[in-house]
């Protein structure tokens, strides 16, 4: 009996809007706070969150800065987070895939 | 605008698995939207075509020639420090001013792209990994400058290898094809941290060798544009701009015959076949039949970048 695809779902980045966030950060060298706010339609207190899921788990990385006297936030993508949502997207694919049989 | 996706919860036992299977559609679609999205927004390449279009136009200004002997119909030029960026014809005055001259363009053009672009992720929050592009640049500036010269020294008596297509051509081959195989090799997704640096280092002295033994072909002196050309080929494949990529292939195909006379495809000989004629010691004229159609292209594609908002200013 083969696995189920939702097996190779990730916890941490099976979620809408963390999946949102890492696919910005892997499209760009790095990104800002408020452009993923702006993007993905969040509160600050929310992103913060799903920011913060995503540091621990090590599949982003965060740097804090200042433009002139604003402080700016930017996160970029860590290779485990690269494979992490290559992983996400093979498990969505295959489950497209499995609904198309 | 903005694009909310809108993706399913956080799966749970109970939605497992027909739910997941109707999401997963949407899912990767939003997936897609989301990152055509950030594509556009990051591109901001309509800068570095402007300024380069700029610079290589306005280079034939460093060919200022001295009027050759009566009776003398060419002669070799004064050579300055890097004798790969001057004509190898043509009574040019300042031969030093134009090899300066493309090595700044490469340098200060690659430097003021970085700053562009660093402070367009200022103000519009996501930012283009310029370092690729520029590493290309790097590569083939160090093939031009360094490989080149080392191996029309050690490799033959005659001082270039131009004549020399069984020593030369075998070298462009095994290190082009080396260098691609030692590149995909080290961003494998398995490679460990050394693995890729020591591959990243390989892969780039194996494609300076290749811009070496290319470089030796272009005797016209314009191999600076190949260094330019790289750089914004991978560019437009680090942006995954269309756009970019067919002024990129234009520039690339317009640069050789800049460079070799290949038969008609020499752009010197198609201006005077078209009746702007000139003569070999006129080094202005010689540089600006050569330089005109690279330069315009990047211009051309500079203007169609900005007016299509792809690669230009930022939405509001």
């Amino acid at each position: 009996m083969s696995d189920h695809p939702t097996n190779g779902l990730n916890d941490v980045v099976h979620q809408k809007h963390r999946l949102g966030i890492l696919t910005i950060a892997s499209e760009s060298k790095r990104v800002e706070f408020g452009y993923l706010k702006d993007t993905l339609q969040l509160t600050g207190g929310n992103l913060s969150r799903h920011l913060t899921v995503l540091v621990d788990a090590g599949l982003l990385d965060m740097e804090k800065g200042y433009d002139g006297r604003r402080p700016k936030t930017w996160v970029s993508i860590t290779r485990a987070g690269r494979q992490a949502l290559a992983d996400e997207v093979a498990a969505l694919r295959a489950l497209v895939t499995r609904l198309g049989e | 605008m903005c694009i909310a996706i809108e993706f399913g919860d956080l799966m749970t036992d109970e939605d497992v698995p027909d739910r997941d299977e109707q999401t997963a559609t949407d899912l990767l679609d939003d997936m897609r939207t989301l990152r055509a999205r950030v594509r556009t927004d990051r591109h901001g390449f309509a800068f570095p075509l402007f300024l380069f279009g700029a610079l290589i136009l306005l280079a034939p200004l460093t060919y200022v020639s001295t009027p050759l002997d009566p009776g003398v119909t060419f002669e070799m030029v004064q050579r300055g420090p890097f004798p790969q960026f001057a004509p190898m014809f043509g009574n040019v005055k300042y031969p030093g001013v134009i090899d300066w001259y493309w090595v700044l363009t490469i340098v200060g053009g690659m430097a003021l792209t970085g700053w562009w672009y660093r402070r367009r992720a200022l103000r519009l929050g996501v930012e283009t990994d310029t370092r690729t592009p520029f590493v290309a640049a790097g590569a083939a500036l160090a093939g031009f400058l360094l490989w080149e010269p080392l191996l029309n020294g050690l490799l033959t008596e005659y001082g270039t290898l131009y004549s020399s297509p069984k020593i030369n051509l075998p070298i462009l081959v095994v290190s082009a094809v080396a260098a691609t195989a030692v590149l995909a090799w080290a961003f494998r997704p398995q490679r460990t941290d050394t693995q890729r640096a020591a591959g990243v280092f390989a892969g780039i002295l194996l494609a300076s060798l290749t811009f070496a033994t290319v470089g030796i072909y272009m005797i016209k002196g314009f191999s600076a544009l190949l260094a330019i050309a790289a750089a914004l080929l991978v560019l437009a494949w680090w942006e995954r701009s269309a756009l970019l990529a067919v002024v990129g292939v234009l520039f690339t195909a317009a640069s050789i015959p800049a460079n070799h006379p290949l038969w008609y495809w020499d752009l010197g000989y198609v201006f005077q076949e078209l009746g702007w004629t000139t003569s070999w010691d006129d080094g202005t004229v010689f540089a600006l039949q050569n330089l005109l159609l690279p330069g315009l292209i990047l211009l051309a594609g500079g203007a169609v970048a900005a007016l299509t908002r792809h690669g230009a200013a930022p939405r509001e």
